[in-house]
């Protein structure tokens, strides 16, 4: 055997320009599957992620009826202690309180059904966080006319303001996408601009009375900050919910439905409101990753300290039954790309391969026919072939390590609507490669498989070996 | 809802002896029995709503003014924090008034949908006309004592176009009276959807009415809502503009 | 002469020339088929969005879109309506109601928008009409009066979605091959109705084991399914006073779109009879839906239209329907970069396969020299030999990458995700791969020019052999 490996050693070494090709047919392979799947992933779950982080909550403790019935009154009580005792589990990051139900509200004349939400101002940051989503500028007629008269901005610039009369914006990156200025023009009128399109604005303090408003509900019911909203509604189990609340802030929601009717208020406001004190409706709980292993644990634990046995801790995919299956659905189609790049690279190494044992027909012959046993050569053969599937396998995974890391910490930028819908809902607009993982290894094992079934073929060759034509070659 | 209810349990007799229900068809008594609630011009009442959930109860007391099944106006009575909240129902439009935040609001069909004040009164019951007799074909099915009186039994099946989603009811009229003491309520499939049961009889203001009424869904065992009559008084002469939304503000 | 040359080194070797061409080959197919699935992925999405629900361009009395209030219709129809028909490249177009309802059952009520439509016009811009769940009655029909069509999940709320085991299911059951031990446990639970899935799937429960309800209880769910068409549904809506009206209505249909979100809240009627309930003279128009033959169009549409009426707002299906929009250009970028991971490993595998023929060829070549072909004639020789297996190679790849789309594009691509079983949604996803000619092009272009340039490199390496030492070369 250590016979054998010797002479596969010393053959790779023979032909030296052979053997880096093959071996690189194999670190290609590998090279561009783990980059592929990388992107695959780190895209995917980005979009996950955010969707986990500043909505769903990797968990959330509900009352179990909570789900089929999202009313007041499926509400259950949390103490400061339990929300602190659940904090402190292992991996969990952040946790924060919601109630969320329906009102009517009413300004003047108009009235409106809205969605309420309650939360804590300062434990939410970590969350959807509203205060991101605050307006900052808004394009009115009047600052397009002081901008015009007041500034030396040339028209053109101003134009393009203008055409965007009427928007609200909570964020300067999501202003310039729509703006389209070229970046000179950018550096040179913008600080400029932002100073005319500026608006006040205000946050809710943690015992706040007050709520915050969405633009659309603010336009309809013609209220500004400082003006006063009434809502009206059912409570906790059946009371009539009523109140005056002053508007402290206006917030602009991606979803323009979401957007249409949202009224955020804090969480000791709202219990007043619905009359269901010390209680709220669902405890969102933020983990370190989504894998199985530690949301499963999470989950685990935290039921164990839920001492009042209507309620549970669910994850986000029990929460979300229908986005899973098509998260599920959409991954698989993910697959199959990745399958086509399989048999491109597959093709890679078995075309090299092929190359290597027609070029190497009289060596074989010569070996076999001054009495080497083909079962030997075979062997040796295999060795070769693993010898270089290993460095080929080794080296790909350590060239792409620094592209996964780079693209990690420097992802590509997405420009174009998705760009603008991703700064919307406070997302970076990035398409980012996947942290080293599972698939890393994955994808070294697929493609070791590969170079097992190209070896196959040498082998079968030298089976068939009719060494005198092989002298002949 | 008030419209309705006191509909419900009104009963116009003591002066009618002679007509016991003796050979009137299916369709006679109840639209009798149902008449006799119509017949009533106006009336005032006092009341106490128990809503009863497996979990909780609430009780609610208010009183009511109601002219025909046009108009009413309920003030809310108990408990405190409801307290001075007024109803005013006219024809279709119901509006809301609430002293603690000093608002008047019409009603979207929206805010309806989950029963009055958490009861087990939906909006169909508040707002819509009673149409029992002419959406209905009636048959008398049989006889039967409830809580010791002999009553028709009574099959109305809705017809094929009419204007409600109920499938049939069934009604046990009592003979004596024309009291309704028991409705149950079927879907198109012959599901029963709730039963209605009225109770402890007794006369107020001159008449016998079943003071006592239970609403009871089906499906959900241990829900139940019951109104209890305390008080009433019947034809009592009011303005129409006593319904008006700036009489809800001064009511209490 | 260095053609025929060419052409004859070609052919004899056919190894090095199959796997050549087959690089080649592969590459295009390769390209093809990822390009294709995930356009076919999002096509559907889009194609969804467009004729299901956003169209391609609508047009809204701009504050109706603040708030949806009955008065607040779109302004000058009849103009907006010349307008319309006079387009060129517009395929249908029509004319909606559309209200915020409340919609009950005397079990259930819910909160909708209910749309009045024309039902003939309206068939021209969605395909509503062609998604009617099997066993869900019909669509709308204007022979048939007082008839609305909801989803599969407004059916559920309502519970209007039941489920009974009588004996045509079971029977049905029985030739599905359901076991009879499964059958007889199922006799307990005949004849009763249960009015949603979850009650029905709680009972499977507790009758069946659990490896019972992972083999069957999905034929079980599937075969006791009970729409409840025909049955009455009453519409609560605010007339043009704010006062509420109500109608009753029969379910006719039952429609299911790959959108929870849009199934949920939309029911649909005959837009004069809708009118009855609120006015009974005039229908009013809330919504009017384009259809046009090309969506490229849709901007300069959108210009022409908007210049009607300045109280209106024409919005494209882009600003409608974001999340498409959005997985659009999520798509593209996902092309370059894959199409460009696919180039790179194809250029990087063919510069193998080259570096590896022309290593093969050393003592050939070298003789070549030797006899004294000039070392650019040799170049070129090589260059041509590249070019003739790859166009070969391309051919063969368009062609087979073209007949693999076809087929995969008619038949589709399974991936049905079953969750646990018996307890999934059933949600089967579908891929019709498709790709547009300019696209099969530019990979096949792509692909040749990667194998060409791929293989100027070894070529150039093979001038560089010293012909003494190449004929030595074993």
């Amino acid at each position: 055997m250590k016979d054998d490996l010797k002479i596969a050693w010393r053959n790779l070494w023979r032909n030296r320009r052979r053997t880096i090709i093959t071996s690189a047919s194999v670190f290609f392979a590998v090279f561009f599957a783990v980059i592929m799947r990388s992107y695959q992933l780190g895209s995917y779950d980005r979009m996950i992620l955010n969707f986990i982080e500043s909505y769903s909550g990797y968990l959330q403790v509900q009352h179990h009826k909570y789900q089929d019935n999202p009313s007041v009154d499926y509400s259950f009580i949390c103490s400061d202690s339990l929300a602190v005792a659940i904090s402190g589990v292992t991996n969990v990051v952040s946790v924060a309180p919601h109630i969320e139900s329906f009102a009517l509200a009413s300004s003047g004349t108009q009235t409106k059904g809205v969605a309420v939400l309650a939360i804590d101002p300062e434990k939410e940051r970590k969350f959807s966080n509203p205060e991101n989503k605050l307006v900052k500028y808004r394009i009115s007629k009047e600052s397009i006319t002081r901008l015009r008269a007041l500034t030396g901005i040339p028209s053109e610039v101003l134009n393009k303001v203008e055409k965007n009369l009427g928007n609200s914006y909570s964020s300067i990156s999501r202003f310039e996408l729509d703006l389209g200025l070229s970046t000179s023009e950018s550096k040179q009128y913008m600080p400029e601009i932002l100073k005319f399109i500026e608006v006040p604005n205000g946050f809710l303090t943690s015992d706040d009375k007050g709520v915050l408003i969405s633009v659309r509900l603010s336009d309809y019911l013609k209220v500004t900050i400082g003006d006063t909203v009434i809502l009206m509604g059912q409570g906790y189990h059946g009371s009539s919910a009523a109140g005056v609340f002053p508007v402290r802030g206006i917030l602009k929601m991606p979803s323009p439905e979401i957007d249409n009717k949202l009224i955020i208020m804090t969480i000791p406001t709202a219990q007043k409101f619905f009359d269901a004190e010390g209680k709220i409706t669902s405890l969102s709980v933020n983990l370190t990753s989504k894998t199985h292993r530690i949301m499963s644990g999470a989950q685990n634990k935290i039921n164990l300290l839920l001492t009042d046995k209507n309620t549970v801790a669910k994850t986000w995919e029990e929460l979300n039954p229908v986005l899973v299956q098509q998260i599920q659905g959409d991954s698989q189609t993910g697959m199959a790309t990745l399958g086509m790049l399989y048999l491109l690279i597959f093709f890679g190494i078995f075309g090299t391969v092929l190359m290597m044992i027609a070029e190497r027909r009289r060596e074989f012959g010569v070996l076999v026919s001054i009495g080497m046993q083909k079962k030997r050569l075979k062997r040796i053969v295999i060795i070769e072939m693993a010898l270089l599937g290993a460095i080929g396998l080794i080296a790909g995974l350590l060239a792409s390590s620094p592209v996964i890391l780079y693209f990690y910490y420097f992802p590509i930028l997405l420009k174009g609507d998705i760009g603008k819908m991703m700064e919307d809902y406070g997302w970076d607009a990035v398409m980012p490669t996947a942290w080293f993982g599972p698939y890393f290894y994955w994808q070294a094992v697929i493609v070791a498989l590969m170079v097992l079934l190209a070896t196959l073929y040498p082998l079968r060759k030298i089976g068939k070996l009719k060494e005198i034509e092989a002298l002949r070659s | 809802m008030k419209g309705k209810l006191l509909i419900y349990l009104f009963l116009l007799l003591g002066y009618m002896p002679g007509l016991y229900a003796q050979n009137m068809t299916a369709t006679e008594i109840v639209k009798k029995a149902d008449e006799k609630f119509n017949g009533e011009k106006s009336g005032i009442s006092t009341m106490i709503m128990m809503i009863v959930r497996p979990a909780w109860q609430r009780t609610i007391e208010f009183k009511s003014w109601t002219i025909g099944r046009e108009n009413s106006l309920t003030l809310i009575t108990a408990p405190a924090k409801d307290q001075g909240q007024t109803f005013l129902k006219r024809g279709q439009e119901m509006w809301s008034w609430n002293p603690a935040i000093n608002r008047l609001i019409k009603l979207p069909p929206s805010m309806m949908s989950q029963g009055w004040m958490g009861s087990d009164y939906t909006n169909d019951d508040i707002l819509k006309e009673s149409s029992i007799v002419k959406d209905y074909t009636h048959e008398i099915i049989g006889e039967e004592m409830i809580m010791g009186k002999l009553c028709y039994k009574i099959k109305m099946v809705a017809k094929a176009d009419a204007a409600v989603v109920w499938g049939h009811q069934v009604r046990w009229i009592d003979k004596k009276d024309l009291l309704v003491l028991k409705t149950e309520l079927y879907d198109e499939d012959g599901y029963l959807v709730r039963t209605e049961l009225g109770s402890e009889i007794k006369v107020m203001d001159g008449r016998v009415i079943p003071t006592r009424l239970e609403l009871l869904p089906a499906e959900e065992k241990g829900n139940k809502t019951i109104v209890e009559i305390k008080d009433i008084k019947f034809n009592v002469s009011i303005d129409d503009d006593f319904f008006s939304q700036q009489n809800m503000k001064r009511l209490r | 002469m260095i053609w025929s040359i060419s052409w004859n080194n070609v052919w004899r070797n056919k190894i090095r020339s199959l796997v050549v061409i087959f690089a080649v080959m592969v590459g295009i197919i390769s390209g093809v088929m990822i390009v294709a699935i995930m356009e076919g992925w999002v096509k559907q999405r889009l194609h969804d969005a467009i004729y299901n629900e956003v169209s391609h361009i609508q047009v809204h009395n701009t504050e109706y879109l603040k708030n949806e209030e009955i008065h607040l219709t779109v302004n000058d129809t009849t103009e907006m309506s010349r307008a319309i028909e006079a387009l060129s490249g517009l395929i249908g177009w029509v004319k909606r109601t559309k209200m915020v309802a409340m919609v009950n059952t005397p079990w259930a009520n819910t909160g909708v928008i209910v749309y009045g439509i024309d039902l003939e016009k309206e068939k021209q811009v969605t395909e509503i009409y062609k998604k009617i769940v099997p066993e869900g009655g019909e669509y709308l029909d204007r022979t048939k009066p007082g008839n609305i069509l909801i989803s599969d999940k407004t059916a559920e709320v309502l519970k209007l979605k039941q489920y009974i085991i009588t004996e045509e299911v079971m029977k049905a059951l029985n030739s599905e091959n359901v076991s009879e031990v499964v059958l007889s446990k199922l006799d307990s639970l005949k004849d009763v109705r249960f009015r949603s899935p979850k009650d029905f799937r709680e009972a499977l429960k507790t009758k069946l084991t659990k490896k019972e309800l992972g083999s069957f209880g999905l034929k079980i769910i599937d075969k006791a399914l009970d729409y409840r068409i025909r049955n009455k549904i009453q519409i609560t809506i605010s007339d043009k006073t704010g006062t509420p009206v109500q109608g009753t209505f029969r379910v006719c249909g039952i429609y299911k779109t790959t959108n929870g979100g849009f199934d949920q809240i939309s029911v649909f009627v005959n837009s004069r009879e809708l009118a009855g309930l609120y006015d009974g003279t005039s229908v009013l128009t809330h919504e009017i839906a384009i259809l046009l033959t090309d969506i490229e169009n849709v901007d300069s549409v959108k210009e022409k239209l908007k210049g009607i009426s300045t109280d209106n707002t024409v919005s494209t299906w882009k600003e409608m329907a974001p999340d498409a929009a959005m997985m659009n250009d999520y798509m593209i970028m996902y092309y370059f970069i894959f199409i460009g991971i696919v180039m790179f490993a194809l250029a990087f595998g063919i510069i193998n396969t080259m570096m590896m023929t022309i290593l093969e060829r050393t003592r050939e070549l070298g003789m070549l020299m030797a006899i004294g072909m000039n070392r650019k004639r040799i170049f070129y020789m090589i260059m041509l030999e590249t070019i003739f297996l790859t166009i070969v190679g391309a051919v063969a790849g368009m062609l087979s990458g073209w007949i693999l789309v076809e087929i995969l594009g008619n038949t589709g691509i399974h991936f049905s995700t079953w969750g646990e079983g018996f307890e999934a949604i059933g949600f089967a996803a579908i891929v019709y791969p498709v790709i547009t000619p300019s696209f099969f092009i530019i990979i096949t272009v792509m692909v040749i020019l990667t194998a060409i340039i791929s293989s100027i490199w070894p070529a150039r390496k093979a001038l560089k052999l010293n012909p003494i030492e190449a004929l030595r070369t074993e």
